[in-house]
């Protein structure tokens, strides 16, 4: 057994390794930009469930298309991810129907979805990293492609 | 470490638009966010991709917190999630993890000197062969600046007062990996 002494002496040595172990600074600055995505206008619709984080099942589930759910107070987003290639294909529904258009949005580019009266869109993007859903709204949080 | 009140003006300020009270945020609790994801295994592009979906995340969840206390459970969570995430992943396509940049034996710290050099690179391998809960705990401890008591224990979900005998335990484990890494 070891000494209260001998353990603060071994944080010390671990903090000196992990001292330069910390975010990079332009993830620093990138997160300090995040604030400029704020919506402030918009009715948060949070994510519920991901399929892309269930545990794998003896079958290969893992081979069908992901499936994400968002909900706010008075609205739901389903959507499906089918990636194939560069170009990711997204089909989802938002209920109530009503809005006619949703934007997909990155932190570098956006681009417009019509909905049909069902509240069903679908379509391909070429978009990478961080995306969300906006319309009529409603917002939903943000996730990684 | 914030002090609790200031703390909760922060939040409060940055939900009412004040960027520089965001940023002061992400200063204070980015160190949080990055030693739960390296104690999950994240390094280089997937480390990067789950600390930007937590911020990201966070700008909305900010306004939503019940309690201004509860920031650093959320970040944690949130963060756990995504590694989940990024693990399952890596399973379903059958890809490696991206690989500490540390583990490239010409990678050295800079301000280290060589002797000294030796003695912490043992740490840092070290603590990587450590199980999930124990690293998350002694990496929450090293920040720099450093996390509450609170706060750390928030964000294991642990009572305050098992942070004192699970260190001890969890350092016990390293000196062993160490020890038994510099017999070899």
């Amino acid at each position: 057994m070891n000494g209260e002494g001998d353990d603060s002496e071994m944080m010390d040595q671990l903090r000196r390794a992990l001292v330069s172990d910390r975010p990079p600074e332009a993830l620093m600055t990138a997160a300090k930009a995040s604030f400029t995505w704020r919506a402030v206008d918009a009715e948060l619709a949070e994510l519920l469930s991901d399929s892309s984080t269930e545990a794998l099942t003896g079958v290969r589930s893992g081979d069908g298309p992901r499936t994400l759910e968002f909900a706010s107070a008075a609205s739901s987003v389903a959507l499906e991810i089918v990636e194939s290639g560069p170009a990711i294909g997204l089909r989802g529904q938002i209920s109530p129907s009503g809005p006619t258009e949703v934007v997909v949005e990155s932190t570098t580019a956006s681009l417009t979805l019509a909905i049909d009266e069902d509240g069903w869109f679908n379509g391909t993007v070429n978009l990478t990293g961080n995306i969300r859903l906006r319309a009529d709204g409603i917002v939903t949080d943000w996730f990684s492609l | 470490m914030l002090d609790p009140d200031v703390q909760a003006e922060l939040i409060t300020s940055a939900v009412d638009g004040d960027e520089r009270a965001w940023s002061l945020l992400v200063d204070s609790f980015s160190g949080l966010v990055w030693s739960l994801l390296r104690s999950h295994g994240m390094y280089g592009a997937e480390a990067a991709d789950i600390y930007q979906t937590v911020w990201l995340r966070c700008v909305e969840h900010l306004a939503r917190l019940r309690d201004p206390s509860m920031l650093a459970a959320w970040l944690a969570t949130t963060t756990r999630r995504e590694c989940y995430r990024i693990t399952r992943k890596r399973e379903r396509v059958g890809s490696n993890a991206d690989l500490p940049e540390f583990a490239d034996p010409a990678w050295k710290d800079p301000a280290e000197s060589v002797v000294a050099g030796e003695q912490l690179a043992a740490f840092r391998s070290g603590i990587e062969q450590l199980g999930t809960s124990c690293q998350e705990l002694l990496r929450l401890l090293c920040i720099d600046p450093p996390v509450s008591y609170e706060d750390v224990a928030a964000a294991l979900e642990i009572p305050k007062g098992s942070i004192g005998p699970t260190r001890q335990r969890c350092l016990e484990r390293l000196r062993r990996i160490i020890d038994e890494g510099e017999s070899r």
